[in-house]
């Protein structure tokens, strides 16, 4: 390929990356090392009467107030939830689409995947109609006569897991499924006619050459669960400091763009390996569904 | 084999319920989303007359249609230098940068964008935060997963194809226009669909770089959900649902005749 | 002198630390149907690609008719290629693809078409122009991609292990076919493989490669009669290694079994390999002393393993014809005629 056409392929995509992906998180540190004044842009510059401004203040508050302490806990606890529910239905998940016919496989997975790309805003909007205390499922157990009285399932922490394990169960499923289907069938007749019954293949086959899929599809739930926003926005209460929301209300009510910054910088620390072992297993995923 | 079938049943009831319980009732009658009280088409009659949707409506196409084909154009490139350059300088920051794109929280992104922007308001001929702020942040978000799709398919591309093009005369201009780009177009309409989908879908990233006056249908909708329930939002999400529906299965089957094609 | 004749002179390429050809020169005489044949990794795969024009010598020259290959790119390059994996373009009919190379050169689409159905009648798959790649056998999807090379009408045909992808029975009758088209078209054929009976059965000559040195070029009977080293010996058939030392100049002293009478003069004293065929060696009741060990059935022949005094054994091979064979344990006489033996210095 001639030396022209190379630098046009990389140089193209890469300055729009360097301005609108690079560029823009060198900005969130340097906000994070100024204060927030109420002007516009509403933070302090870094450099001054010629002296360097920028203070680690910031995340001193972060460090004294338990408020956000509380937060980070909690966005880990419940992604961690979420992804331990979205594991226990999308292992089976994936294990039973993969033990049907061949020809039935892509249409199941697509029926999977379907959900996924219907907005996620109204999946989310649809778990507000189900779960409130005035909603469908409230209302429907009362008109059964099986409980008295409206039923509070949201806000809470288990509307925000649940919600999040529904917005995230496809991307358990299909990661692995694409290793459950890379298996060779043989295998498992070998450990059969090896004398082992048909759990024991499960435990000693199949389930030990399908981690790197449950390894993937973990942290494509996790990762994005412990930055949510929208999620605990609709279905958690104020109880729910989950760490995507308190960035978003430093920056949006309390106009606090430093702290903001600050924080995002801090999630960003917390997740580096998560992303990092994720983007190796995006790679493996798309081809293995290619 | 029933103990397959029953996992299937329960997984996509608890998939494909609360999606049924949208547009069930989309066609109630009533105000009130959680009581039955005969069909009706009202809602969708309202939806029509609700301005303040229609325009956002209106803006978020434009902007999902537009971002789309930057996404697409930027991710193929990033697609081939990735598959096809094989170790370039900067070759790790670049797949790190896509990568991330991926898995960074949007409200991360969002956040790094728009203090990016606001830098660049004092720059002559800035358009300012607005639509195309959000197209540019759509942008390069589309692109990582039309990178992926694109990278995806070029390595299980049959490199033969390409040469024996080359050894019946063809000149590389000429195999790019008749062997590879037909046998990737429909993954190019693939990663296309994946990213209007996004743009279409996305309130973080569009509330963060978004300017006075450009308000996207996500962010309609999800103000008056933070309110609470509204027939017209489950209206409108029916229709959603319907050209979401419609889409992933045209995907399906760009992909589906792909591998055909290349069996 | 027929077009098309090959050129390699001094031809090197290197692939980091590998050098994979190292100063290889072979000549293929025009309209030739010549195997190139040897072990994977002996460099015969990297010929035809530098042939092609995919990959440049590091050194050396590649002369076609006498014109310089040098900096000629493949796809002006008067030599087609038939794919070891087809390599037809699954978007394309098979007409399409058939006609892919002609349209290249600009001509009009009425004389495509009469080309494609032309090309079409030479492999035998007329009535098949509007089927797609994936609806063709591993038989016809090979004839198609033959096709597509023939019609550019190249001075040089190159075919990359073209019977791998066949079932057993096809190969036969491709073998055939192959002749058939090479007598027809008179084009030079140069067929790369690394199964030496496909070599030998196909090509008028064969030039063996070994680690990226031309170890032999010939007729197949020069390569399985005469083989010009041990490695050709051993590469081409089978064959009985012994070792021994020359005395004088025509016989060979070989421990526990006396001395035997070889063609080849070599120095007096020097340590050798004495090598003969299997099916060179008669079984009955002259010669050395010999005792079966093993007997293999194959239907149209047995081989047998026999120990010989001195620890020497060898196998031998004879036709079944009458039915009876000599048995384990059974005690016979091993010879052969003179000639059939061939010397290798060690």
């Amino acid at each position: 390929m001639s030396g022209l056409l190379r630098r046009l392929l990389v140089g193209v995509p890469a300055t729009w990356l360097l301005l609108f992906f690079g560029l823009p998180f060198a900005f969130i540190l340097k906000v994070a090392l100024s204060q927030a004044v109420v002007a516009q842009p509403p933070f302090t510059p870094l450099f001054a009467d010629g002296r360097f401004q920028g203070s680690l203040a910031n995340f001193a508050l972060l460090a004294e107030d338990d408020l956000y302490l509380d937060a980070i806990l909690a966005s880990l606890r419940l992604a961690a939830t979420a992804t331990v529910a979205c594991l226990a239905l999308g292992y089976p998940m994936a294990w039973a689409i993969a033990g049907t016919k061949r020809r039935w496989r892509a249409p199941l997975l697509a029926l999977v995947a379907l959900p996924f790309v219907t907005s996620f805003l109204i999946r989310v909007y649809a778990w507000i109609g189900l779960l409130r205390p005035t909603g469908f499922l409230s209302e429907t157990l009362q008109s059964l006569g099986l409980i008295d009285g409206p039923l509070a399932l949201m806000p809470s922490d288990v509307a925000v897991a649940l919600g999040m394990t529904y917005t995230y169960l496809p991307f358990m499923v299909l990661p692995i499924y694409a290793s459950l289907e890379k298996i060779d069938p043989v295998l498992a007749f070998a450990a059969a006619d090896l004398g082992a019954r048909p759990g024991r293949v499960f435990w000693s086959i199949t389930l030990p050459l399908s981690l790197p899929g449950v390894l993937a599809g973990s942290l494509f739930v996790f990762v994005p669960s412990v930055g949510e926003f929208v999620v605990p926005e609709l279905l958690g209460g104020p109880g729910t400091p989950m760490i995507g929301k308190v960035i978003w209300q430093e920056f949006f009510n309390n106009r606090d763009w430093p702290l903001a910054s600050a924080l995002a910088v801090v999630l960003l620390a917390l997740l580096a390996w998560p992303i990092a072992r994720a983007q190796r297993a995006e790679t493996a995923t798309a081809r293995g569904l290619s | 084999m029933s103990l397959r079938l029953l996992i299937l049943g329960l997984v996509f009831a608890f998939l494909y319920g609360p999606i049924l319980w949208i547009v069930v009732f989309s066609f109630n009658e009533g105000r009130l989303v959680t009581l039955w009280s005969g069909f009706s088409t009202r809602w969708y009659g309202e939806l029509l007359r609700n301005q303040r949707l229609m325009d956002a409506a209106g803006l978020s196409l434009v902007i999902a249609a537009i971002s789309a084909t930057l996404a697409t154009i930027l991710g193929s490139l990033s697609g081939f230098a990735l598959a096809r350059l094989g170790r370039f300088r900067g070759r790790l920051l670049f797949a790190g940068a896509l990568g991330a794109v991926l898995t960074l929280p949007e409200v991360i992104l969002g956040l790094a964008q728009l203090l990016a922007f606001v830098a660049l308001d004092d720059l002559p001929g800035w358009p300012g935060r607005g639509a195309a702020t959000i197209v540019a942040a759509h942008a390069t978000l589309g692109m990582a997963y039309v990178a992926l799709v694109v990278q995806a398919r070029l390595s299980d591309f049959d490199r033969s194809l390409e040469e024996a093009a080359l050894d019946l005369g063809a000149t590389p201009a000429t195999v790019f226009l008749t062997v590879t780009l037909p046998l990737i177009l429909p993954a190019l309409g693939g990663g296309w669909l994946i990213a209007f989908m996004l743009s279409l879908d996305d309130v973080v990233l569009a509330s963060f770089v978004s300017g006075p006056g450009a308000t996207t249908l996500p962010m309609v909708v999800f103000s008056s959900a933070r309110l609470g329930l509204n027939p017209q939002i489950n209206a409108l999400a029916t229709l959603m649902v319907g050209i979401g529906a419609l889409a992933v299965l045209s995907a399906v089957w760009l992909l589906g005749r792909r591998q055909e094609l290349s069996r | 002198m027929a077009l098309g004749a090959l050129s390699v002179e001094g031809v090197a390429k290197r692939f980091g630390a590998a050098a994979v050809l190292d100063g290889l020169s072979l000549r293929i005489a025009g309209g030739s149907f010549t195997a190139l044949l040897g072990a994977s990794g002996s460099g015969k795969t990297t010929l035809l690609r530098l042939v092609a024009g995919f990959e440049a010598p590091d050194a050396g020259r590649i002369l076609l008719d006498g014109a310089d290959m040098d900096g000629i790119p493949p796809y002006e390059r008067p030599v087609n290629l038939v794919f070891q994996s087809y390599a037809l373009f699954p978007h394309m009919s098979v007409a399409d693809n058939i006609g892919y190379g002609l349209r290249r050169e600009g001509l009009a689409a009425g004389e495509v078409r009469r080309r494609v159905s032309e090309m079409l009648a030479l492999v035998r798959l007329d009535g098949l122009e509007d089927r797609k790649p994936r609806q063709l056998s591993g038989g016809q999807a090979q004839r198609v991609a033959l096709a597509r090379a023939l019609a550019k009408r190249p001075k040089l045909l190159l075919l990359d292990e073209p019977m791998a992808a066949l079932d057993r029975g096809l190969r036969e009758h491709t073998r055939s076919e192959l002749k058939r088209l090479h007598r027809e078209l008179g084009t030079t054929f140069v067929l790369v493989t690394h199964d030496q009976e496909e070599a030998l059965a196909l090509a008028d000559r064969v030039a063996l490669l070994d680690r990226g040195h031309l170890a032999q070029e010939g007729t197949p009977e020069d390569l399985y009669e005469r083989p010009a080293s041990l490695a050709v010996a051993r590469f081409v058939g089978e064959i009985n290694l012994i070792g021994g030392r020359t005395s004088d100049g025509g016989t060979v002293e070989i421990p526990g079994l006396g001395s035997i009478r070889v063609p080849a003069r070599l120095p007096i004293g020097s340590e050798v390999f004495v090598g003969i065929r299997p099916e060179k060696i008669d079984i009955g009741a002259v010669g050395w002393p010999a005792t079966v060990t093993d007997v293999a059935y194959h239907g149209d022949r047995s081989v047998y393993r026999l120990a010989l005094a001195g620890g020497v054994e060898i196998r031998a091979s004879r036709p079944n014809r009458t039915g009876e064979q000599a048995e384990v344990g059974e005690s016979v006489g091993v010879s052969w005629p003179e000639g059939a033996a061939l010397v290798f210095p060690k």
